[in-house]
């Protein structure tokens, strides 16, 4: 591995940009094609550091949305305090980088003759193929909740047009209403996200419905970070029914049931459903039994089809959270790797980093940070630092706020350039 | 990273994300940081204030953050002009709480100020360091 990139590495792993100027001066002639599948936090990462390790790389991003909809800091935009168009993000930057942008969607990888066809008939080649799919969901973990239905019962876990919904319905609500969040078992999308989503209708309501409260439904018995959201709910109109599952939902009289037989009744329900890994790993078959990607966690190549990687929520990753801050991480490494392996160059194991924010009030987040280590042959992750262990410490919500802000435009940056 | 590392610095994931690294690894960063630019930020302030705290650095912090909190002779003093508004203030209020240790002298001079201006004095120093932009 060329110096410059080993450095790269090390400072890749406490999210900074910074080491990548040496990096492009190094005399790659590869020509080698790379595609990318997915431009959200994993794609767009991997397809931008792969052009900045490798110039010389012909690197493809195909991604069916003209723009990215985050869903980092979209709960600020649910209870109205962020305007939506500050969660979106073009691919401008990434273009102007080299990179050719795609808008299409993969309908198929044949991993024997290395080629991608999409839905409007193109077909591409590639050397090696970085896929980050994102999540799909478990249709049939609910009974009665299905794809159809979430246009009047939106999930809103992937932004877009079901958070519109979801902010019209929390707005409309009478005051008085209820409003369900059922929280499924992991591993699924953000884990503090519904956490932050409850503690914000919360706050919502206090402010516009007072008579109103949440209901969170939640399949855990526990959760990350747990005192310091029930810190806040203390002051919120919110209750918590730990460890119940909801197993089936009744939208004609808006009712879930739960896995012990409990019905309850709320005026917006918002069930997150159970999830998978996005639907094209599974059609280009790298998902197991778990419903997620097996891949070596040094390469982040499937353990199912070889030169195919496949990073982000998608990937099987143990212990480590799936987060765009985790996708970020790991479209870095992914990307150092790919490049090593097409130029033979050896491999190292980096420690990966998460880090999330959860916004808990107008002014008050709270955070997450941890380091994960590969085993030496990358077959599991090992927690080598958390601050949720971590003894100490006096955190300030107010200055978490603006640390989450920060970190989120400096994040953003550092995923579409 | 090591004031982060041994829990001696206030901070938001980094303190517990650095204990992840030895302290060759964060020499390496340190020596890989060393070599970049200092760029400051380009960043909203309020002029007002920024005046000033040009008068309260004067008076106060010049004597050691020369040319206006720019000048980076002394590796032991750090920058303060052009960095982050917020990161400046964060960091003046953890002086005032002892939350960062200051030399003799800094803890002097803060006192004095806060005697004089209080909670304002800092706002305006912060505003006044970043009002200074290329």
């Amino acid at each position: 591995m060329n110096s410059s990139r080993r450095d790269f590495i090390r400072s890749v792993a406490l999210g900074s940009t910074a080491a990548l100027l040496g990096l492009s001066n190094h005399a790659y002639a590869s020509g080698k094609r790379v595609v990318v599948i997915g431009g959200g936090s994993g794609g767009a990462t991997a397809a931008r550091y792969l052009r900045l390790f490798d110039p010389t790389l012909q690197v493809t991003l195909i991604e069916p949305q003209k723009r990215y909809r985050s869903s980092l800091m979209s709960g600020e935009v649910l209870i109205g305090t962020r305007e939506a168009s500050t969660l979106l993000f073009d691919y401008l930057k990434l273009s102007q980088l080299g990179i050719k942008l795609v808008t299409d969607r993969v309908i198929s990888i044949d991993s024997e003759q290395s080629t991608i066809k999409t839905q409007q008939g193109d077909e591409f080649s590639y050397d090696r193929c970085i896929i980050s799919p994102g999540i799909d969901f478990q249709w049939s973990a609910i009974d009665g909740y299905n794809q159809e239905i979430t246009q009047q019962f939106p999930h809103a876990w992937r932004g877009g047009e079901q958070l519109i919904t979801l902010k019209k319905q929390l707005t409309s609500m009478h005051d008085g209403g209820n409003i369900i969040i059922s929280i499924p078992k992991p591993p699924y999308r953000c884990p503090s996200a519904p956490y932050e989503r409850a503690s914000l209708m919360a706050y919502y309501l206090q402010q516009h419905k007072p008579k109103s409260k949440v209901i969170i439904l939640d399949a855990n018995s526990t959760f990350d970070n747990q005192r310091g959201f029930k810190k806040v709910w203390r002051k919120y109109p919110i209750e918590r029914i730990s460890a119940e599952e909801v197993t089936a939902f009744d939208a004609s009289n808006k009712r879930v049931t739960t896995h012990s037989g409990q019905q309850i009744k709320a005026d917006i329900i918002n069930i997150i459903p159970p999830q998978k890994a996005g639907k094209i790993a599974a059609t280009a078959g790298l998902v197991d039994e778990s419903g997620w990607c097996p891949v070596n966690l040094i390469t982040f190549e499937s353990h199912l089809k070889n030169n195919i990687h496949v990073i982000g929520d998608a990937a099987a990753i143990g212990e480590m959270s799936k987060l765009a801050s985790s996708a970020n991480a790991q479209g870095k490494v992914c990307a150092a790797a790919v490049v090593a392996l097409l130029n033979g160059e050896s491999l190292n194991p980096v420690p990966l980093i998460e880090t999330s924010y959860a916004i808990i009030g107008p002014t008050a987040a709270i955070s997450r940070g941890a380091v994960f280590k590969p085993t030496k042959g990358g077959e599991t992750l090992t927690l080598i630092a958390d601050s949720l262990k971590a003894k100490k410490t006096k955190r300030y919500p107010l200055r978490e706020f603006y640390n989450a802000h920060s970190w989120y435009n400096n994040i953003t940056r550092d995923i579409f350039g | 990273m090591l004031a982060f590392k041994l829990n001696q610095l206030p901070s938001s994931v980094m303190g517990d994300i650095a204990k992840a690294f030895s302290r060759d690894e964060l020499t390496q960063l340190a020596d890989h940081f060393s070599k970049k630019r200092f760029v400051p930020s380009q960043q909203p302030f309020d002029p007002v204030l920024a005046k000033k705290g040009a008068k309260l650095h004067e008076e106060f912090c010049e004597g050691c953050h020369e040319k206006g909190g720019s000048s980076a002779k002394d590796k032991e003093i750090s920058i303060l002009a052009g960095q982050h508004l917020l990161y400046l203030r964060w960091t003046l209020d953890d002086f005032k709480r002892n939350k960062r240790q200051a030399t003799r002298k800094m803890a002097k001079k803060m006192r004095k100020l806060l005697k004089l201006e209080g909670n304002a004095g800092l706002d305006a120093l912060a505003h006044y360091y970043a009002s200074q932009q290329p």
